[in-house]
């Protein structure tokens, strides 16, 4: 017997995550058959509403509800440490370690001519317009530490310099490698203390 | 380290085997196609998971068969272990101790097989990417941070050279950066080892030779291995890298140089003079493991004795009887005219081994 075309419809979707192959999709789908209709309407809506609410700070390009993300908007910040990442999910490990109290900038992606990004695919004409409208006395770069990232940090370093009081860049208390979003806060928290200057 | 048994299943041309090697010099005879080499590449492909003769994995398998099995015991500071691997249409499987390998390089830190053969021989000489390949892998095993820096540099050098083909100024000065620091890394690295094979190179080639040689070998690089001075070098050839749309200075591009005397590169030697140049030098890698890890690789040298003299064969045999290692010899010549005074015989005859003297 063939699966009925819509089951076939939804583990193809979910198979397109990543991480999901097709047993896994194949696993959730009858997973979410078997819950009551209101829970399988509850996970449609969420997928839905996260796609309508959430987009990204016009300011910090991390993902917001509004206009502005919590900390852009938060009086509660250090205005004058700011803190480069690559990715929107980076911000939310830093911030789960606790070690930072300052604002945030996110490149989307790191420099890698092997993958076609060049550093004007990535946020950092808005990195520069930023700084010189909101000069801020500390730039630490927390790309990751893979090449791409090494390459991004570099790059940045060259086209603000003069621009910025001081450039740091995370310690290497991190595995080469290794994604910030993979770290532990320990080894997080180290790699702020002993973050080092560009 | 010391292989005591081995066993193939629908290996090359051996349907079964069952062989137990002596510790020290194993001299394998026998006629033309025999299955000489075939036994050499099995010990070989027991050590470092590839063959020294082909890419493709289906060649090992036996004729008309789909699956080939190895296995053997090895005896490593005295403790045994046991190696296992399987080749099926799907690739290779490597077991140690029964457990599986992941990854080549953890099965690569704890076995060593010199190899002297005429299939390899050619190649080294004829190839600049061969000899890089060899000496890569001889440091891999001698420097435990070595591989990871050739991987790092493998990733920057493809980045640079991905941002040359693009044509756009894609951070060029940046790659440029890495790629000059991770560079550097990798030429210290070659250019100390050529030197420690140096201070043993000569002394071996007159002992083997009894000749007054000069043998030394030198290593080439388009980069000096010093940051400032290689970083100036590839900004001055900044367009010229763009133009051609990959790098051309780097370790990428390096090569080493057998040198007699003032006879410079490999072209210059007589096939003999060649063999046991080449000969000399895996010795001196054989020594320096011994100096420096306490280490005895397997020695494998597979049609040993053509194009050498009687005088060297007889320097020859009594290095190779001196050296701790476990030594495998192969040849088409009768054992008794070899002069051999210790080693266990075997005879090879269509892909079966019989043992006529221990
Ligand atoms: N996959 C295979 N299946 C069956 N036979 C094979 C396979 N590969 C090679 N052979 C054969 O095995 C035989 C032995 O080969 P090998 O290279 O070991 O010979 P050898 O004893 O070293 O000879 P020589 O003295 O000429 O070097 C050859 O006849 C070869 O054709
Ligand atoms: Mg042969
Ligand atoms: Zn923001």
């Amino acid at each position: 017997m063939k699966i009925p075309p819509s089951l076939a419809r939804l583990v193809e979707e979910l198979a397109r995550l990543p991480g999901v192959g097709h047993k896994t999709a194949q696993r959730l789908a009858f997973s979410i058959l078997r819950d009551d209709a209101g829970r399988a309407a509850d996970l449609a809506r969420a997928i839905s509403e996260v796609k309508e609410k959430v987009r990204f700070c016009s300011r910090c390009f991390s993902y917001a509800e509004a206009e502005l993300c919590e900390v852009c908007a938060g009086s509660d910040r250090d205005s004058s440490v700011l803190c480069v990442v690559e990715q929107p999910g980076d911000i939310y490990v830093i911030e789960r370690s606790g070690v930072f109290r300052g604002r945030y900038h996110v490149l989307m992606g790191a420099i890698s001519p092997l993958d076609g990004i060049g550093p004007e695919q990535l946020k950092i004409a808005q990195l520069v317009r930023r700084l010189e409208e909101q000069p801020v006395e500390e730039l630490i770069l927390a790309t990751n530490p893979s090449m791409a990232g090494e390459a991004t940090a570099l790059h940045l370093g060259r086209v603000l310099e003069g621009k910025v009081g001081r450039i740091t860049r995370l310690a290497r208390g991190m595995p080469v490698g290794a994604n910030l979003e993979y770290t532990d806060d320990v080894t997080l928290s180290q790699a702020f203390t002993g973050r080092q200057k560009l | 380290m010391v292989i005591t048994e081995l066993s193939a299943l629908d290996f090359r041309n051996y349907k079964e085997l069952l062989v137990q090697f002596s510790s020290r010099v194993n001299l394998i005879v026998g006629n033309n196609g025999q299955g000489k080499t075939n036994l050499a590449e099995a010990i070989y492909f027991l050590n470092h998971l590839d063959s020294f003769r082909t890419h493709r994995l289906a060649d090992l398998v036996r004729i008309g068969q789909q699956n080939a099995f190895l296995q053997c015991t090895v005896l490593n500071n005295d403790i045994p272990h046991k190696a296992r691997v399987e080749i099926t249409p799907q690739g290779r499987r490597a077991w140690l101790d029964e457990e599986a390998i992941r990854r080549q390089s953890a099965y690569a830190a704890s076995f060593y097989a010199l190899l002297f053969n005429p299939d390899s021989l050619y190649n080294y000489r004829h190839y600049p990417g061969e000899r890089r390949h060899f000496y890569d892998r001889f440091l891999a095993f001698y420097d435990g941070e070595y591989l990871e820096h050739l991987r790092t540099f493998r990733t920057i050098h493809a980045q640079k050279n991905a941002a040359l083909k693009s044509g756009a100024e894609t951070a060029l000065p940046e790659w440029n950066y890495l790629f000059v620091q991770k560079a550097c890394d990798i030429i210290k690295r070659r250019s100390e080892i050529i030197d420690r094979i140096n201070e043993l190179l000569d002394g071996i080639y007159r002992r083997l030779t009894g000749r007054e040689g000069r043998l030394a070998l030198q290593y080439h690089s388009s980069l000096s291995g010093e940051q400032a001075r290689d970083e100036a070098i590839l900004r001055k050839n900044a367009e010229r890298e763009k133009r051609a749309g990959h790098a051309l200075y780097g370790p990428h591009r390096d090569d080493y140089e057998l040198n007699l005397g003032d006879r410079k590169g490999e072209s210059y030697l007589s096939q003999g003079e060649y063999r046991i140049s080449i000969l000399a030098m895996k010795m001196a890698l054989n020594d320096l493991m011994r100096q420096t890890k306490g280490f005895h690789p397997l020695v494998i040298l597979d049609d040993l004795y053509s194009e050498l003299d009687e005088n060297i064969r007889k320097n020859l045999n009594e290095y190779l009887e001196e050296i701790p290692n476990q030594v495998f010899i192969t040849t088409t010549e009768a054992p008794e005219t070899i002069g051999l005074r210790q080693a266990r015989i075997m005879e090879v005859g269509a892909g079966a081994i019989q043992i006529r003297s221990s």
